[in-house]
């Protein structure tokens, strides 16, 4: 089996295929400290691409409230469980390294390509199983609790973990193919399902780690996220040529979420362009971390992880980074401030940022460490250098008049 | 929406799973609710307001668990750098105003 090499795991590893790297890469950034749950993204995904016949079961796009939830159920337990049967006690990462095995490593010698599981249907059923949800009196649908008492009580913590396709540099799911009907785009790395070419074998469905394959009953092939590529080229009606983000991304209230286009190199890893903004969340910053990466499918999906939870929990599902993360993250420096801005100004893709510097308005202390805030104005440019917006580091605030409440 | 209570037949009902938790875990997540809804321009009363309805889960938690002092004292510390922001814009912008008279 041909050797690639990982960054996210800072190792070479198994791969079926030769490494080839497209020109950009699709990626993205989700905040899951501001995740408010509230699903307009996976019904902005659904009302989109997988409301028709055959895509019940579909969300290529859902949050779940962790950690119990999950899409499909489980999912992440029981492959972090097969992995750990597989190479008991060596699942471990050594600094910056990971030791264990990959699902491309932990493959039975002869038999699928990938280590994976095929979820029943009762997995797929219940996307929001666990999800923090309000209670009404009983047996009476669509009423709740005037004062909210009888509401079911987390008495830990949880967060919500937003997902979808991850476009992930070695996916599992193109690795799986009998049929080699799965394909990443060379121009912005979108991994797509050839529907002519497949012929619905689920091999991928049972790959993807992330289990954002999935099978349609009714046309007997399977389907994933495409990204919107539509958008992502500029296709779009409403775009005027200018590329634009996912439905998903564009359409976040919480503003928790943004993706753009990042320079690969030959080499696989993402080329330096010190002013784009994923690149310094997770390049330079490095609050934005890769989900399972220990998967070892390269996942262009990041995630700036949860201030409240348990470390080693959040170990586990984002790697080493975590610590370092959390703790630039919750003391932002001044470029960060910046940065965290941009999420959500525009749906236009971003492809450079710059700070024009303000004056210092406060200095002080912040969870011990020294905090400076300056007011700074962020600016975002698009593909061909244009502007897209500017924006201060406050977030304007606004409050619809009574007069308008619900004025849509 | 759950409209009964759990029925124990049922496969996917979750039983006996338990996640570790640390003491400090609550006053972690209001802190974060608090400063990230202080990043987003929200003022103390707005924030006090949140962590008292009982609606908001998880703020809500955090104020039942940690006391209204506790939360008062987050929520002051959260709003600080803003606030300071804000003060030093109005100043601007009355040094501004004041200048063009």
């Amino acid at each position: 089996m041909p050797k690639v090499r990982n960054w996210q795991i800072n190792r070479e590893m198994d791969y079926p295929y030769e490494a080839a790297f497209p020109e950009r890469q699709f990626a993205f950034v989700i905040n899951t400290n501001r995740c408010i749950g509230c699903q307009t993204c996976t019904m902005a995904c659904k009302s989109t691409w997988t409301f028709s016949k055959g895509q019940e079961h579909m969300w290529w796009t859902n949050v779940e409230t962790k950690p119990y939830g999950g899409y499909p159920a489980f999912w992440d337990a029981k492959l972090l469980k097969m992995l750990d049967g597989r190479n008991p006690d060596k699942q471990v990462w050594e600094a910056e390294t990971f030791r264990g095995q990959t699902i491309f490593e932990g493959a039975p010698p002869h038999g699928s390509r990938v280590m994976g599981y095929l979820p029943t249907d009762q997995d797929w059923a219940t996307p929001n199983l666990y999800e923090d949800n309000a209670v009404g009196p009983k047996g009476e649908v669509d009423k709740l609790h005037e004062t909210g008492e009888q509401l079911p009580v987390h008495k830990t913590w949880f967060f919500y973990l937003a997902r979808l396709c991850n476009h992930c540099s070695y996916p599992a799911c193109l690795a799986a193919c009998p049929r080699q009907a799965i394909y990443k785009r060379p121009e912005d790395g979108i991994v797509l399902i050839d529907q002519s070419r497949c012929r619905g074998y689920r091999k991928c469905v049972e790959a993807c780690p992330y289990k954002k394959s999935l099978y349609r009953p009714t046309t007997r092939v399977s389907e994933k996220c495409i990204a919107c590529y539509p958008r992502v080229e500029g296709k779009d009606p409403e775009a005027g040529g200018q590329r634009m983000e996912t439905r998903c991304m564009a359409a976040c209230i919480g503003q928790v979420r943004m993706q753009g286009l990042v320079k690969m190199t030959k080499e696989g890893d993402w080329a330096e362009e010190r002013q784009h903004p994923l690149y310094y969340l997770v390049k330079v910053a490095k609050v934005a971390l890769p989900l399972y990466p220990q998967f070892g499918t390269e996942p262009n999906g990041y995630y700036i992880p949860p201030r409240w939870v348990p470390r080693d929990y959040l170990f586990q599902m984002f790697g080493p980074g975590v610590e370092q993360a959390i703790d630039r993250y919750t003391v932002p420096d001044r470029e960060l401030v910046a940065v965290l801005q941009l999420f959500r100004r525009s749906n236009r893709i971003i492809y450079r940022y710059e700070i024009e510097e303000g004056p210092k308005v406060y200095e002080s202390e912040f969870h011990g460490k020294p905090f400076t805030l300056y007011d700074d104005t962020v600016i975002a440019f698009g593909e061909k250098g244009e502007e897209l917006f500017r924006t201060k580091v406050e977030e304007p605030f606004m409050t619809r008049p009574d007069k308008h409440i619900n004025w849509v | 929406m759950p409209h009964g209570d759990p029925d124990p037949t049922d496969p996917l009902t979750l039983t006996g799973v338990e996640v570790p938790a640390e003491e400090g875990d609550v006053l972690a997540m209001a802190r974060g609710f608090a400063e990230e809804f202080a990043a987003s321009g929200w003022d103390e009363p707005r924030l006090l307001a949140m962590f008292q309805q009982p609606f908001y889960l998880g703020p809500r938690l955090a104020y039942d668990q940690l006391g209204e002092a506790r939360i008062r004292e987050i929520v002051a510390e959260a709003v600080r750098p803003w606030r300071a922001l804000r003060e030093a814009r109005a100043k601007q912008e009355s040094q501004r105003r004041n200048a063009h008279a």
